[in-house]
């Protein structure tokens, strides 16, 4: 199923403000392409993610996914994964458990759900672990069982917000880099939100870079060093955080 | 006596007016090298007196106030302060000061949570290793985790409290233009409420507040409310914690069903005709009944003038907290102070009928609350929050009542209840105990795994 991702014409603006959150964004994302949103804080990233999730709606435009209008429909229908910024894991459930949760709550059968958490576990190197406690984890293995409970999901789309963020900078390295591995080899594509512009250019098959709610480039990489679109694109992708 | 490093202490504006996310790049200068860089608008000495060159892990136990540990993604010790019991989180130093500013502005905006004291920087070991900054706040006293809440098993009726208790905190959060991004049970403390729970918001890492909520920002933390509470369920079931029959996702979805009820009562327009203009007051009574105040209507015509249309603008919880506070001055939660003025209402049409409502309410303060709290032993005084003694006391009086047919009279019914109750319960000042994760052991996440 191709599940590319397409934006038209989409603006936001929030009850109470005047200048919207995100304003006539055209965008479109390839079927298994890691797109990178990034920019300074305030500039519509995570608006962006909310309005493709569903969980924003939109003033006017459309979003497409896989080629059908989403607009309107819900988000439990949308078959998107938002990755929580939530890395808490259940001290009294197995790996195996804290994995598959979000997919009993789902309501999916056990059998498809014990299939889907031996998928994940092959895939985050976690077989051995399954049946262990999280307290038996090293830190490294937290943050793939934590990662690995989007995965279970096998969502058309995945939407990370600043996943990152709240760790560490040696476990944000390494984390960084099983993020990049696993999108390639799951080939899911995956909207990624970022104001770390050292994570966008190292992430990012293509980067969009965004400000106070306009697009302002969106290019591979190496295309934005090399011939950014503007000042504000040069100023950013420049200065490593 | 402080032995520490030297300190650069510096208050740091909270911009009020800033939304959403904390920008970037507006950390704290930087201090000299070797120096403790401390952001706080107070000045505690005795904060330069905790051993901040070591990992939180390190921490010598003569450190540590035994409290209970919930889930939590980093590294969280609790300590003692000047008489009071500090919370200490190693995070990032951005994390941190955003959380340090959001919990300010909630402070101000009157939500329910935790004081924030400081944001810390510039750790290093003896050996000069870099630790990470930490965000200090300041413990709520008698508050729970909500798995201090049951020393065996947690039981339906308060885990249903505890829920009800967490949808009227999220309703106040997003009427406050919060949106929390993580809420669970773990990011929440509760404090007894005559019954009840009052929900405290302990963890702002992933807030942001706006003007007003989108409706898709608000059911996004709803969603995420549900898959949290079914998740951390599913674990107390795991662990045999909780009562068999409770079913995690059943009970997860009466967070969405409560929170919706209240939001469209506290929020909803309603219309009716001329003729109905009772319903305005109406309305008021149902809001202060579920402890709200109405600051603001919007009411509309219609056109040919024949239909009102009713919208609650402005909202303010905490309807009886106030009227007790103006009548007596007391601080109580919200169904705390629901109780007590009740029983003052009583007290008046038994005692004084002719009394105007302040007078008669300093003499049920005189006559029934302080020689209530008077008769409490000291050593017992850590068990609970005076008002939640007095509503206690009130209740076991209604039992003793009811049980010997005869109306029991206070001075009786407070020794009993001393004896036969409070005397038996733990202290709740600064909770102890925690059936899962006894003090000591490693963080059930983020922490380390123990050794072995």
């Amino acid at each position: 199923m191709m599940a590319t991702v397409t934006f038209d014409n989409a603006t936001r603006v929030y009850p109470g403000t005047e200048r919207p959150a995100v304003a006539g964004l055209s965008l479109s994302v390839g079927d298994g392409e890691f797109l990178v949103l990034a920019g300074p804080a305030g500039c519509g990233k995570s608006t962006v993610l909310r309005m493709l999730a569903g969980l924003e709606e939109m003033d006017s435009g459309r979003v497409l996914i896989g080629g059908r209008d989403a607009t309107a429909v819900p988000a439990k229908d949308r078959d998107v994964a938002m990755v929580f910024q939530n890395y808490a894991l259940y001290p009294h459930m197995s790996v195996a458990d804290n994995l598959g949760f979000a997919l009993k709550i789902a309501g999916v059968p056990d059998a498809e759900r014990a299939a889907r958490v031996r998928e994940a576990a092959r895939l985050l190197e976690l077989e051995e672990v399954l049946d262990l406690r999280p307290q038996a984890l090293s830190g490294d293995q937290r943050q793939r069982v934590a990662m690995g409970r989007a995965v279970v999901r096998r969502p058309q789309v995945f939407l990370m917000d600043e996943p990152l963020a709240n760790l560490d900078a040696a476990l944000r390295a390494r984390t960084r880099a099983q993020i990049a591995s696993l999108a390639r080899r799951l080939g899911i594509t995956t909207v990624y939100a970022t104001h770390d512009q050292a994570e966008a250019m190292a992430l990012g098959d293509r980067v969009a870079v965004l400000r106070e709610g306009v697009l302002q480039q969106v290019a591979t990489p190496h295309e934005l060093y090399a011939r950014p679109a503007n000042q504000f694109v040069a100023g950013f992708i420049g200065t490593p955080d | 006596m402080n032995n520490g490093p030297a300190a650069n202490w510096h208050d740091e504006p909270t911009d009020f007016g800033q939304l959403g996310k904390l920008p970037r790049g507006l950390d704290a200068p930087a201090a000299a090298i070797g120096a403790l860089n401390i952001t706080s608008a107070t000045t505690d000495e005795k904060l330069l007196d905790l051993p901040w060159d070591l990992a939180l892990e390190d921490w010598p136990v003569a450190n540590l106030a035994a409290l209970p540990r919930g889930l939590s993604r980093h590294v969280v010790r609790f300590a003692h302060l000047s008489g009071s019991v500090i919370a200490i989180k190693e995070t990032s130093e951005h994390v941190a000061r955003h959380e340090y500013h959001m919990l300010r502005k909630l402070q101000r905006l009157d939500v329910p949570c935790v004081e924030p004291l400081a944001v810390i920087t510039g750790r290093r070991t003896a050996d000069g290793a870099d630790l990470d900054p930490v965000l200090v706040t300041r413990h709520l006293r008698f508050s729970l985790p909500y798995r201090a809440l049951f020393s065996q098993t947690l039981r339906q009726p308060t885990l249903t409290r505890l829920i009800d208790a967490q949808a009227l905190l999220l309703v106040r959060l997003h009427l406050a233009g919060f949106y929390w991004g993580d809420v669970s049970l773990s990011n929440t403390l509760f404090r007894r409420d005559a019954g009840a729970f009052a929900a405290y918001l302990v963890d702002a890492e992933t807030g942001e507040l706006y003007p007003e909520l989108s409706t898709g920002q608000r059911e996004y933390d709803l969603e995420i409310a549900r898959v949290n509470i079914a998740g951390e369920l599913m674990d107390l079931h795991e662990g045999g914690l909780i009562e068999e029959k409770i079913d995690p996702l059943d009970t997860s979805e009466r967070i969405m069903d409560v929170y919706r009820k209240l939001w469209a009562e506290l929020t909803g327009q309603e219309s009716f005709n001329l003729g109905e203009r009772w319903r305005v007051n109406a309305r008021i009574r149902r809001l202060n009944e579920l402890g709200f105040d109405v600051e603001e209507f919007t009411i509309k015509t219609t056109a040919d003038g024949s239909t009102i249309q009713l919208q609650p603008k402005v909202v303010d919880a905490g309807h009886h907290q106030r009227r007790l506070l103006e009548l007596t001055g007391l601080d109580a939660e919200e169904n705390q102070a629901r109780r007590l003025l009740n029983d003052m209402d009583t007290y008046r049409a038994d005692n004084h009928p002719d009394l105007d409502q302040e007078l008669s309410a300093h003499a049920w303060l005189r006559h029934v609350f302080e020689p209530v709290v008077r008769a409490i032993p000291r050593e017992l005084q850590g068990k609970l929050e005076p008002a939640e003694v007095v509503h206690q006391l009130l209740e076991h009086r209604w039992y003793l009542s009811e049980n010997q047919n005869r109306n029991v009279p206070l001075a009786e019914a407070v020794q009993s209840y001393i004896d036969t109750i409070l005397r038996h319960r733990r202290d709740e000042a600064a909770i102890l105990l925690d059936a899962d994760a006894p003090a000591g052991t490693a963080e059930p996440d983020g922490g380390p795994a123990p050794a072995g």
